[in-house]
Formats: structure tokens, sequence, C-alpha cells
């Protein structure tokens, strides 16, 4: 049996030294050529395109180049291979359904294909979103857990610890992730669902000991809760990432595994992000024993990681498409935004992101969230997740014609400005924290766009 | 006065500028013999072969024409060719606009908008030290220092890259080196108020904008 245990730490130290310059260059002519013979093609105006045949098409292609490259490995600069049959002893051996959490905040993963009328999974949170830590950072998570469509919370990113920069590496990292898991505890207690699922990667820490250091069955994660572990774009990984997979599993923690294939990166178009993430995808699920794994693409033109621009939207659609059709293993598609709270603009792209998830056979989130620059902190609110979990029930059983029909749409309402946001505003003048009470001209604006979703056929309750 | 080329001149230049498209360094450093061999001044054949070939590069990469790995080879092509001209090059010729040290700092390991960074600088005439991901900060001033560089460039994608930054520029005042260098600052968490914030001399949004930053730092026309 493949995986992490045994074949993968196994094959870290076997072969031939393979420069990264090399290995990175190798990319894009496979990718292209790829793309070429099983002839996929983004057409802009199919953001979530309705070609069963494309969609399997990438999965071959994809499965081809999983199979001839690898991951990279950054310790050892050797490259971790595996065989198709191997790949498909793993996927044809995949648990379904899952259940996740505990008790009566438990969730039931099952798997989904394009158009499913099985109900998805939604993972609410802000990881990446720079917050106030402590109290302000608790009100933001119980915000996000009661939102009745939340299945699955994960993390924002405390802006300091103890009033302090964390820098990585240092005791105050490992300190601050203890905080956070905590304050993220202390929510769901709060709001009375203290066994919702966490999906955390705690956004006060970058490396592997205080990730691994918040498992802990009191007060941090638990068995039946997530830990990430990402594979580095494109096709990589290194012994932080595997550290953390390997501490998660002997731990009964399911792995999700990030990835962020890059449009404009080294898998050049959105073509070759598509093939390079799905391979990705498949080497998560055989090399890291991953149990779900998350779909970021990017753009090269977003600085901030938006998954919201059109090409990156079909990079998700596609890959879901493709892996959800021919397998059961799960993907969420991340949510980042590019606009702040306060805005149409973002919900918009909440919905958007949200439709293309559930109508191409995945789960939605984590998220919605979005990385601002520097002390630009607290520029998120839970009624993006509101709008994004809405969109995704409502999405649900949604045929893909009509589904692109109205991505499309919300993608007029935020092109003119991606890129490039209107300010929004914090959370703290969106909410009153004491009352956890919306802001009425917030309120308004939320409502103001889910009269314009259902006004385009969104069944919206 | 500004080079003429005659006809066959002019055809060495045009093949400069498609190797460098191209990427082909083997045809891009065979031109620049012929170039040599054919009497064009080995700065001509930069300013009128190569760097329009690079330029056009860089405006296909903006529009996503091409992609990293091909301005990364045309990157190279292009420093094969100079690598060829420049022993040549006429007493107060110089083509090097600066010396960038640049890299990903302590625990980031998100180093492709640093790539893109590092291929946009070289392409327009830096000299760029890749430090690689995960840079101790007292590599990008030890690195500074012994390549006598112009400019130390700081990426980052986590928002805990953000204080090493601050650390690195107040370890360079502690050492009495700050004023030598301009530093700069890019990548996701980054901003201008934060580069004002912790004494940066600039921030770019994005790898165009951090070539204007660094010409504009060091008083070059684009």
């Amino acid at each position: 049996m493949p995986g992490l245990f045994f074949d993968t730490m196994e094959r870290l130290n076997m072969g031939p030294r393979v420069r990264e310059e090399a290995f990175d260059k190798a990319i894009l002519p496979r990718v292209r050529a790829l793309a070429e013979k099983y002839e996929i093609k983004l057409d802009p105006e199919q953001i979530v395109p309705s070609d069963d045949a494309m969609a399997d098409r990438l999965f071959a292609a994809a499965l081809e180049f999983a199979v001839e490259t690898g991951l990279w490995v950054l310790d050892t600069q050797k490259v971790v291979k595996f065989t198709e049959a191997e790949i498909w002893e793993r996927l044809d051996n995949l648990r379904t359904p899952l259940w996740f959490g505990y008790g009566k905040d438990q969730v039931c993963l099952r798997p989904r294909i394009p158009e499913s009328t099985v109900r998805p999974l939604v993972l609410g949170g802000a990881a990446g979103s720079s917050v106030t830590e402590g109290e302000v950072y608790t009100k933001l998570m119980m915000a996000y857990a009661m939102e009745p469509t939340n299945d699955m919370l994960t993390n924002a990113n405390p802006a300091y610890i103890e009033g302090r920069e964390v820098r990585p590496f240092s005791p105050l990292e490992t300190h601050g992730a203890i905080q956070e898991v905590g304050w993220i505890r202390e929510a769901i207690r709060r709001v009375g669902r203290p066994g919702i699922p966490l999906f955390v990667a705690p956004g006060s820490s970058a490396t592997a000991p205080p990730a691994i250091a918040i498992i802990n069955e009191e007060r941090g994660l638990r068995k039946g809760d997530f830990i990430y572990a990402a594979i580095l774009t494109e096709m990589k990984t290194d012994y932080d990432r595997l550290s953390r997979a390997v501490a998660g599993l002997e731990n009964g923690l399911h792995v999700a595994t990030l990835l962020a294939p890059m449009i404009g990166g080294w898998a050049g178009p959105a073509e070759g992000a598509a093939i390079a993430g799905t391979a990705a995808t498949l080497m998560a699920a055989v090399a890291y024993d991953a149990t779900i794994v998350v779909n970021h693409p990017v753009h090269m033109s977003l600085k901030n990681g938006a998954t919201t621009h059109p090409q990156t939207l079909w990079v998700q659609s596609i890959s879901g498409q493709a892996m959800s059709r021919n397998t059961s293993f799960p993907m969420g598609q991340n949510v980042f935004v590019d606009a702040r709270a306060g805005t149409r603009e973002v919900l918009f792209e909440a919905a958007a992101n949200a439709i293309v998830a559930v109508s191409s056979g995945q789960h939605t989130g984590p998220g919605p969230s979005g990385v601002v620059g520097g002390d630009d902190i607290n520029m998120i609110s839970a009624v993006e997740m509101r709008i994004m979990g809405q969109a995704s029930r409502a999405a649900t059983g949604m045929s893909r014609t009509d589904a692109n029909a109205i991505v499309q749409k919300c993608i007029d309402e935020y092109e003119p400005t991606l890129g490039n946001p209107p300010p929004g505003k914090p959370l703290t003048e969106l909410y009153d924290l004491d009352t956890m009470v919306v802001d009425e001209e917030w309120w308004g604006i939320y409502e103001s766009v889910v009269a314009q979703l259902k006004d385009w056929g969104l069944p919206l309750r | 006065m500004a080079f003429e080329p005659n006809d066959d001149q002019q055809a060495i230049l045009d093949e400069l500028f498609q190797a460098v498209i191209n990427g082909d360094t083997d045809r891009c450093v065979d031109a620049a013999g012929q170039s040599l061999a054919a009497g064009i001044p080995p700065l001509a054949a930069i300013e009128s072969g190569l760097t329009p070939g690079i330029r056009e590069v860089g405006d296909r990469f903006g529009r996503m024409e091409m992609f990293l790995p091909e301005m990364v080879l045309s990157a190279e092509a292009m420093q094969g060719a100079v690598g060829v001209l420049e022993p040549h090059f006429a007493t107060g010729d110089s083509y090097d606009k600066g010396t960038v040290i640049l890299g990903t700092v302590k625990g980031d390991i998100h180093d492709i908008g640093k790539n893109i960074v590092k291929a946009l600088l070289t392409v327009n005439g830096y000299q760029v030290i890749d430090l690689g991901r995960d840079v101790p900060l007292t590599d990008f001033i030890d690195r500074a220092e012994d390549e006598d560089a112009d400019i130390v460039a700081m990426s980052g994608l986590l928002t805990t890259s953000l204080p090493l930054m601050r650390d690195t520029i107040r370890l360079m005042q502690d050492d009495g080196v700050r004023d030598k260098y301009r530093v700069i600052i890019g990548g996701g968490p980054t901003s201008q108020e934060y580069a004002d914030g912790i004494g940066a001399d600039g921030y770019a949004n994005t790898a165009f904008d951090g070539v204007e930053l660094c010409d504009q730092l060091l008083g070059i026309e684009a």
C-alpha cells in the first residue's frame, strides 16, 4: 500500500539529485504538450464548463503528469514518484462517507459530482486575514460559528500575539498558535458548537512546530479535526510539510492539503495550472495520505492571491470536475477575495466562488478571506461567509450552464475593481461586537446583493 | 553619436532580438559573436538588439503571452550574449544598472513572486544576487557588503514575514550600514504604509513596479 509512512519517507532520499531550476523549467513544456494532447482549453465564456469529456481528459493529463513528474523535495533535492497503479490503489480504497467533528456538531462528507444534489460541506473562516488578537479574534470566530451554513471552522490570522510581532521559529510563534486555537475553542463553546470540526493552520505561525504543538485533545486540535500540510507550487514538498502530515495522522487528525497552482508561473497558462493543480491533488492523496485537498489557484496579476479572477475560477471548476467525476477524493475550493468587507464587490466574489465550487462537484471553502497589506487589519466579516454558505446551498443540484450564467453576472459586478478594490470597512465598524449585531448599512448591502442574486435565478431562501 | 547599422549589421541585431525572445542561449551567443565580427560596438549590440528583445519579452509576460520559465530562458540567453560582448566594451561603457540582493525572508518558502522579480530585474539590466527562500536576515546584509550591492530587496507572502523585514533594517542600522543601500520590500502582506513604517526606501505592489522602483531609487531613466 503506497502512502506517507513507508513509501514517501523511503523515497525522499532515493534517486539522483534534481536541481530545482531544472525541475521548474521542465514543467511548462510538459503541461503544454499534455494540454495539446488532451485538448484542454479555457473558454472565457465558460467559466463553469459543462464539458464532461474535457474534465475527464484533464484527469487523464494530470494523472500522466503526476506519474512522470512526482514531487520535488526541497530538503533532499530529489524527486518522490508514485506509479499509476500506486495512485489508483490509494484512490480505489478511499473510505466514504467521512465524519468530522464531535457529538451533535459532527458533519458528514459524502462524495459529490458536478451538478450533484448531495449537500456540500461549507468551511467558513478567514485564514490569511489579519485580525486583532484576543477578544476581537474570538468574536469573529463566534460570528463564523453562528452562521447556520457553516459546517467547519477555519481560523483567521492574529496580527499580533501579546502585542508583539511574531517571528518564525521563535517561542512566541508556538505560544501564538496555542493562544489562537484557544480563542477558537472558546468561541465555539460560547455559541454552543463545541464539536464543530476545526480546520486550522495557525495564522500566527509559518513553521511546523507550532502547527504540531496545537494538537491537543483538551485545548487544541482533536481527532477528527484537520491539520494543514501544503504541496508547494508547483509539485514540491519539504520536510516541514511532511512532518505536519505525519504528526496529524499519528494523532488521528485528517490531513488537508492546500495547493496553489499559479497562472502565469512555472505551469504557464490556466490550462497548465489546471493540469499541475489536479496532478498535485493526486500526489496529496498518495504521498500525504490526505483526506481532502483545498485548491487555491492564483493568478499572477493579483498580488493578494484572490481566487476570484475568472481564470482561477475556471481552474477551480475544471479541476474539481476532473477529480469528482473520476474519483471520490474530495476537494474544497479556497475562497480568497480581492475586495474587502463592507462592499458589494466582496459579496459577489464570495457568491461566485461558492457557485463555481458546488456546481463543479466540490465543497466550498475555507473562506472567504483575503490578504491585505501590513497593519491594515480586521478588513473581514462573517457576512461574506454568510453569502458564501447560502450560495453553496442554493447552487446544490444546479446545472453547470445555469451556474455559469450567474457566475458571469457576478464577475461583471466585481471585475472592474479586481486588483484595485474599494477600501471597505473594518470588522469593528461592521459589527457591534458586544451584541454581535451586524451594522445596518452593511446588512442593507448584503440584502441588496441577495436580492440581485435571486433575480438572476440563484434560489436563495 | 547613435550607431547607424548597415543592412548586414541590422540583420545581426534582428537575430539578437529574436534569439532573446526565443530564449535560445546558443543562438544568442552566436549572434553576439557575429556582432563583434561585424564591427557592431558591443554596447550598441546590447542597446539595439538585446534590450529591445528583452523589453518585448517583458511586455509579453505582462500580457501573459509568455510565462515565467520562458522569461527566465530569455534572461539567460541575454546574459549569455552580454558575457560575450562585455569583455569588448570601450572604456567607460557600462551595461549594469546596479546590483540587487534579493530573497524571501526566513521562515517563508514562497518564492515564485521573488523569482518573477528576479527575472524582470535581470532582463532590465540589473545584476541580481538571488539568496533564494527562507533567508536569514544576516545573509541579506552580509551579501550586500560582499557584493557592494546597491539595493537589498526582501520578499514574503506570509504575514509572519513582515517583522523580519523590519528586523533586517534595524540590524542594518545597528551595524552602521543602513545608508549604504536602498532597501525595498514586496509580497502579499506588504504595503506602502508598512514600508514607510519600518523605514524601507520603497515598496512595490507588483514585480513590474519593482523594476520601476529600482530605477527610480538609483536615478535611472527608463
